[in-house]
C-alpha cells in the first residue's frame, strides 16, 4: 500500500499506454523485483485513494458534530481548497469522453496528469499542522485524532515518492507551463485554511481521485472488471 | 400637521387592512421544509419539500439554488418531472463534486416564507434505483447443491464505465417464515446460497448502493421452488441410526450369547422336577433292574431267610463339614462319593432328595427312612452340637419296616456326625444273608472322631433301641463277621479314599455283618485303615474279632463255631477286652464323642 501511489505516478510519468501488461517495477532500489499486471496495479491504486477516502470522510463527519459551522461557511468551504485551480471533470460526459475519442493516448495520458495534479495537491494540504491543531482540541477523540495522523502518514509517504520520481521539481515531461507554473507555485504558496475547509476539501479530492481511478480502470481493463 | 395627518391615515389604512385579513384568516405562508435531493445515476438529482401553511391564500412556491458559494442565485429548472413540490436536475445542470445550496421560497399574496437551506454534493446523495432482472437456479456442484442467484445493475446507473460502483444485498426467506436472512455481496452480481430446506419455497430480493450513498429499494420479489434432494444432514443423521441400532443389535447378542444360560433360567425357569425322597435317577440310569426295584423300595420282596438289605456305604468325615454319602452300588461308590464331595450345595439337582450323592439333611429333615430307600442323611455341618449321650454312643438303627427311625445325629461338640442308616444296594457278588425283619439295635461306644476310627455298628432293633438293649445273645453266630474299618481321613475334602463298611450280610441272629468293599481293601493303606472283623458279638456289649483282614466272611462263615479260637474284643463299660488269647487293652474310658472304638490298638497285638 505505501508503494501504491509512488508506482502509479512511475506509471504516468512514463508516459505508456495503458495496456494490459506486465512491467517490473522496482523502486527505491529494492531487490527481487516482480511483475505487477496493470490491472493488479490499478486495484492496489484504488484500494489507496479508498482508503484515503474513508478516512477523511470519517473525520469530516465527525468534524461536523462538534463544530457546527455557520451557514455562510458551508457553502464556501469549498473555496479556499488547494485544488481549486485544477479544472478537472465535474460530470460523467466529461470524464467519459475518452472512450469515444480517437485520441486515447492524449486522454489517458491527460487523465494521469490530472491524477498527478490531484496528488500533488494532497502534498499541499498541511495536514500535519491540521493534525497538530487536533491533537490540542479535547474534543476530538482518539480515535479521530489517530485517523488524522494516518491521512497525514499517508500524504507523506506520496510526497516523498514524488520526490524521489523528481515530479515536485520542474523536471516533468509534458507538463505545460501552466501546469508546471501550479506546481510550483502550490508548492511554494500555502493559503492558510482552517480545520473545517481543509477535512472539507480533502474529503472532496480524495472522492474525485477514486473516481478517476475507476474510471481508469474500467477503461483500460480487457476483463469483466467493471 | 400634515406629516402626523399622513402617517395616521397610513397607520389606519394598515390597521384596516390587517383587520380585514384577520377577520379572514389569512396569513403569510408557513415555511417549507426541503426534505431531501436525491440522485439515481449521479447525473441527475431532484429535491423535494414539503410546504408549510399556505396561509389560506394559494401559495406559490419556488426553489432556488447556488453553487460552491458563489453568489449567483439559479431557480429550478423543471418543476414537473419530479412530481409536486419538487424540482428536477438534468444534466446540464448537474455538476459533481460541488456544493449546492438549496432553498425554497413560499410566497403568497401577504408575504412569503423562506426555508432552511440544504447543502448539497451530488456525488453523495446518490439512491440507485433497484436491481434487475434477478434469476435463481438451482443447481448442484461436487454433489453440493445451492441456489445461485443472479441480477443485473438498475439501467440508469453506470457500472460499465466505472463512473459508478455498486455494492449487492440480497435476502431470502421461506416462503412461510417471517425472517429474512440478508447476505451481502459486495460488488459481485451473483451469489450462492446453501443449506436450504428442500422442497420449499423461498423469495428472494435484492438492493443495491453505491460507494457513498443510499441502499435503493428492494427489487420485485422472486419466487423459487427448491427440489428435494437428499441433505448431507439428512444422509448422516440416517447413518448414524444405522450405526447405532447395528451397535445396539450387536451388544444384545452378545449380552445374550454370554448371559445365555441365566437367561434361559430367568426366562424359562426350570419345572420343578417331582422328587422322589430316597429315588435316584442316577440309579435308574444305571439299568441295574434289581437296583431299580430296590431303589423303589422293594425292601420287601426279600425272603426272610435270605433277605438282602441294602447296604450302604457309609463315608464318615470328621470335617466341619459332614457328609455321608451313600453309595448305590459298590462299583459306583466310589466315583459317587467323590462327586459328592466335590459338589456340596447340589440342592436342587433333580434327583431324589434323600438318595443324592451329597445328600443334605434339610431333604430329609423328619430323619425318617422311606421304604423306597432313604438311606442316608447328611447333616450339614456344625449347626448341631450333638449332644454326646452317655459315653458319648452313637446309635444306629434301623428299621426295615417302613417306619424307620433314622439314627439320631449327635453332633459332637461342633462336629456333626450323621449317622445314616441306608439301605445300600448290595453287590451281587457280595450277596449275603441278611437280617429278618427281627432287627436288633446294637450300640457301639464310638470314639472321638479325631481318632479318625470309626466302629460302625450295626444291628438295629426296633424294640430296643436303648443302649445297650440289644440281645447280644442272638448275635453270636457263626456266619457273623463284622467288619470295621477305620478311617483316618479327617476331612471331607481330602482325596483320601475313605472306608467303607458294606454289610454284608445280616445272619438270622440279626447280626449284621459288616465288611468293607472289597476294591477298597486292595488300595486301602495299611497303616492308615485297619480291619477288625466281627466275628461274634457274644454279649450285647462284647464284640469278637477276627484277626483276618481280607478274609472273606465266607470264610469266617465257617471259622465262626469256633469262636474261642478266635480273637475277640469284648466290650465292658468304656472298655473293649480283647479275647483270650489276646491283651487285654484297655480302652480308654473317655470315649471319643463320636463313640468309635480305635481297634488298630486292639489288633496289633494281635498280630
Amino acid at each position: 500500500m505505501r508503494r501504491a501511489p509512488v508506482l502509479l505516478l512511475a506509471l504516468m510519468c512514463l508516459n505508456v499506454e495503458f495496456k494490459v501488461f506486465s512491467a517490473p517495477l522496482c523502486v527505491h532500489g529494492d531487490s527481487g523485483c516482480h511483475f505487477i499486471s496493470v490491472s493488479d496495479l490499478f486495484n492496489r491504486v484504488i484500494q489507496y485513494s479508498r482508503r484515503m477516502h474513508n478516512l477523511s470522510s470519517d473525520l469530516y463527519s465527525e468534524f461536523e458534530k462538534y463544530f457546527l459551522p455557520s451557514k455562510n461557511h458551508i457553502g464556501s468551504a469549498t473555496q479556499n481548497c488547494p485544488t481549486a485551480k485544477i479544472s478537472t471533470p465535474n460530470n460523467k460526459d466529461n470524464a467519459l469522453r475518452a472512450t469515444s475519442s480517437n485520441h486515447s493516448t492524449a486522454f489517458q495520458s491527460k487523465y494521469g496528469i490530472i491524477i498527478l495534479y490531484l496528488l500533488i495537491a494532497f502534498t499541499l494540504y498541511p495536514l500535519l499542522q491540521f493534525y497538530q491543531n487536533i491533537a490540542h482540541n479535547k474534543e476530538f477523540t482518539n480515535f479521530s485524532s489517530s485517523k488524522v495522523l494516518e491521512m497525514s502518514n499517508m500524504l507523506h509517504e506520496l510526497k516523498t515518492g514524488m520526490q524521489v520520481m523528481g515530479i515536485i521539481s520542474n523536471s516533468i515531461n509534458g507538463l505545460s507551463q501552466g501546469e508546471s507554473d501550479l506546481s510550483s507555485s502550490a508548492s511554494r504558496e500555502v493559503q492558510p485554511m482552517n480545520d473545517y475547509e481543509l477535512l472539507h476539501c480533502f474529503r472532496r479530492d480524495s472522492n474525485k481521485i477514486q473516481n478517476y481511478l475507476r474510471i481508469l480502470k474500467c477503461s483500460i481493463a480487457t476483463e469483466h472488471a467493471c | 400637521m400634515k406629516e402626523v395627518f399622513s402617517i395616521k391615515l397610513f397607520l389606519c389604512k394598515l390597521l384596516i387592512l390587517l383587520h380585514i385579513l384577520m377577520s379572514s384568516g389569512q396569513t403569510p405562508p408557513g415555511r417549507p421544509v426541503i426534505t431531501e435531493c436525491r440522485s439515481p445515476e449521479k447525473e441527475t438529482f431532484t429535491c423535494w419539500w414539503v410546504p408549510g401553511s399556505s396561509g389560506g391564500l394559494t401559495t406559490k412556491y419556488s426553489l432556488h439554488y447556488k453553487i460552491d458559494g458563489s453568489q449567483e442565485n439559479y431557480e429550478c429548472p423543471d418543476y414537473k418531472t419530479g412530481g409536486q413540490n419538487s424540482c428536477y436536475f438534468n444534466k446540464s445542470y448537474t455538476s459533481v463534486w460541488n456544493t449546492y445550496t438549496i432553498t425554497v421560497i413560499a410566497t403568497n399574496n401577504l408575504g412569503s416564507n423562506i426555508s432552511e437551506p440544504l447543502y448539497v454534493d451530488v456525488a453523495y446523495i446518490v439512491q440507485p434505483h433497484q436491481p434487475e432482472n434477478i434469476t435463481a437456479e438451482f443447481t448442484t456442484l461436487d454433489q453440493k447443491p445451492y441456489l445461485m442467484v443472479k441480477w443485473d445493475p438498475p439501467k440508469k446507473a453506470d457500472t460499465k464505465s466505472g463512473w459508478m460502483t455498486l455494492q449487492y444485498e440480497l435476502r431470502i426467506k421461506p416462503e412461510k417464515g417471517l425472517i429474512w436472512e440478508n447476505h451481502f455481496a459486495g460488488n459481485q452480481k451473483q451469489f450462492n446460497i446453501y443449506s436450504l430446506i428442500p422442497g420449499e419455497v423461498y423469495l428472494v430480493e435484492v438492493h443495491c448502493k453505491p460507494d457513498h450513498g443510499y441502499w435503493s429499494e428492494w427489487s420485485h420479489t422472486t419466487y423459487v421452488q427448491i427440489p428435494h434432494y437428499m441433505r448431507v444432514r439428512d444422509t448422516s443423521i440416517w447413518m448414524m441410526i444405522g450405526i447405532l441400532s447395528g451397535f445396539i443389535c450387536l451388544l444384545l447378542i452378545w449380552t445374550i450369547a454370554v448371559k445365555c444360560n441365566r437367561m434361559k433360567k430367568y426366562l424359562l425357569p426350570p419345572v420343578p422336577v417331582p422328587k422322589i425322597k430316597g429315588f435316584d435317577i442316577q440309579q435308574l440310569k444305571n439299568k441295574n433292574s434289581e437296583d431299580l426295584i430296590l431303589a423303589l423300595g422293594g425292601h420287601g420282596f426279600f425272603p426272610t431267610n435270605s433277605t438282602e438289605l441294602l447296604i450302604e456305604f457309609l463315608e464318615v468325615d470328621d470335617s466341619n463339614e459332614w457328609k455321608i454319602m451313600p453309595c448305590m452300588g459298590d462299583y459306583n461308590c466310589q466315583e459317587e462319593q467323590r462327586n459328592a464331595f466335590k459338589s456340596q450345595n447340589d440342592k436342587d439337582s433333580g434327583r431324589g432328595s434323600c438318595d443324592s450323592n451329597t445328600l443334605l439333611l434339610g431333604k430329609c429333615s423328619e430323619n425318617k427312612f422311606h421304604h423306597n430307600g432313604c438311606e442316608n442323611t447328611v447333616k450339614d455341618h456344625g449347626k448341631q452340637e450333638i449332644n454326646p449321650r452317655a459315653e458319648g454312643t452313637q446309635t444306629l438303627s434301623f428299621n426295615n419296616t417302613e417306619d424307620v427311625t433314622l439314627l439320631d445325629t449327635d453332633t459332637i461338640k461342633g462336629k456333626t456326625n450323621t449317622w445314616p442308616l441306608v439301605y445300600s444296594a448290595v453287590n451281587k457278588a457280595q450277596t449275603s444273608q441278611l437280617l429278618s425283619s427281627d432287627n436288633k439295635l446294637l450300640e457301639t461306644p464310638v470314639k472321638n472322631l479325631n481318632s479318625e476310627s470309626y466302629l460302625i455298628t450295626h444291628m438295629v432293633d426296633q424294640t430296643e433301641k436303648q443302649k445297650g438293649s440289644g440281645d447280644p445273645a442272638s448275635s453270636g453266630t457263626a456266619d457273623q463277621c463284622y467288619w470295621v474299618s477305620t478311617d483316618e481321613a479327617t476331612h471331607l475334602t481330602s482325596s483320601k479314599p475313605m472306608e467303607y463298611v458294606e454289610v454284608e450280610k445280616v445272619n438270622q441272629q440279626n447280626i449284621l455283618i459288616v465288611k468293607p468293599k472289597s476294591e477298597h481293601s486292595s488300595s486301602i493303606d495299611s497303616s492308615r485303615q485297619e480291619y477288625t472283623k466281627v466275628s461274634a458279638v457274644v454279649n450285647d456289649n462284647v464284640l469278637v474279632l477276627m484277626k483276618d483282614k481280607g478274609a472273606q466272611c465266607n470264610h469266617d462263615h465257617r471259622e465262626l463255631p469256633n469262636l474261642s479260637d478266635s480273637h475277640s474284643l469284648q466290650w465292658q463299660d468304656g472298655k473293649l477286652v480283647t479275647g483270650s488269647s489276646v491283651l487285654a487293652v484297655q480302652v480308654s474310658t473317655n470315649l471319643a464323642p463320636s463313640g468309635y472304638v480305635d481297634t488298630s490298638a486292639f489288633l496289633q497285638p494281635m498280630h
